[in-house]
């Protein structure tokens, strides 16, 4: 009994705060300073706090229509994290054009890898075409996100870049992330045991909660750094006016 | 097997670092207003000019 309201309490949570990062976006104007956020955070909601809430309700939690709902909705998720982790390396490369090129091309290939070996995994279950593959698909998604996140935050801490914002967005993804792949490979390696189960039941949310706070923080708190575009000569009376 | 365990013990590690990155950063946030101040005043704690007799004195401490 204390077990369901717990898992409701972190649920609500997980609601309120979606709301609140939405609410925050469009009051403060950010959308256009964070286009990714404004995309996946709006989808979040809608998906996990709206549509799967009443799919739920309709069919029941048994329901083969409910199971379906839930992982194609997990695939648009999982592809919308990926697109926000681009939005996050575009504008870690605002001012290194040469490098986003290289990077463009390394995001591509690592999507293309990500339905390829996924559609490996097909050659051995031919049974279940659908499932199989969105399910494989959703999970090797997540994990190239994580990947793809420490290497931005990597990247970050190399190049130098003085945008706290976006390195607190970053580690909140990360958090996410790294959560999810930790219990799903605890729960390959428990064969889906009971404790495994309840585990995931309590500490998934608990990771997206953990994300959404730290994203509000750093909405709300965090300093931006703002892009300083000179027009042409502006430049010239700047060094002048630096060298008097 | 062993790709889930290499799995779990890469993204559990992953998860206590991407925590601890986001503490320093909190912490490392600075103020327009140095709200410790007033506490030392009240407490008459002596670390500010510890700190200062140090930076003063410009040696490796």
């Amino acid at each position: 009994m204390s077990d369901q309201i717990l898992i409701h309490g972190l649920q609500y949570g997980i609601y309120i705060l979606e709301a609140v990062v939405c609410v925050l976006l469009t009051s403060r104007g950010g959308w256009r300073h964070h286009k990714g956020l404004c995309l996946y955070v709006p989808l979040l909601f809608a998906l996990d706090g709206v549509a799967r809430p009443a799919v739920l309700n309709y069919f029941g939690r048994a329901s083969v229509q409910y199971a379906y709902f839930y992982w194609l909705t997990d695939v648009v998720l999982a592809m919308g994290a990926f697109l926000l982790t681009c939005s996050f390396f575009r504008r870690a490369c605002t001012r290194e054009e040469k490098l986003w090129r290289f990077v463009r091309l390394l995001l591509v290939f690592v999507f293309a890898l990500v339905v390829a070996i996924s559609a490996l995994s097909l050659t051995r279950n031919y049974t279940q075409l659908f499932t199989m593959f969105i399910v494989e698909f959703s999970q090797n998604l997540y994990f190239s996100c994580l990947v793809l996140n420490t290497l931005l935050y990597v990247m970050l801490q190399q190049l130098a870049i003085a945008d706290d914002e976006l390195g607190l967005l970053v580690c909140g993804m990360g958090v996410q992330f790294a959560g999810e792949a930790a219990f799903l490979a605890l729960f390959h390696l428990t064969v889906g045991e009971n404790f495994a189960r309840v585990l995931i039941s309590f500490l998934n949310p608990a990771c997206t909660l953990g994300m959404l706070l730290i994203w509000v923080y750093a909405i709300m708190k965090m300093p931006q750094a703002a892009p300083v575009r000179l027009q042409a000569g502006e430049g010239a009376a700047l060094a002048a006016a630096i060298a008097d | 097997m062993f790709m889930a365990a290499l799995i779990l013990i890469l993204s559990t590690g992953l998860f206590f670092f991407y925590l601890q990155a986001v503490c320093q950063k909190i912490l490392r946030r600075q103020f327009a207003q140095e709200y410790f101040q007033a506490i030392v005043n009240a407490n008459r704690l002596e670390f500010p000019s510890v700190r200062k007799a140090l930076e003063d004195f410009a040696a490796p401490v």
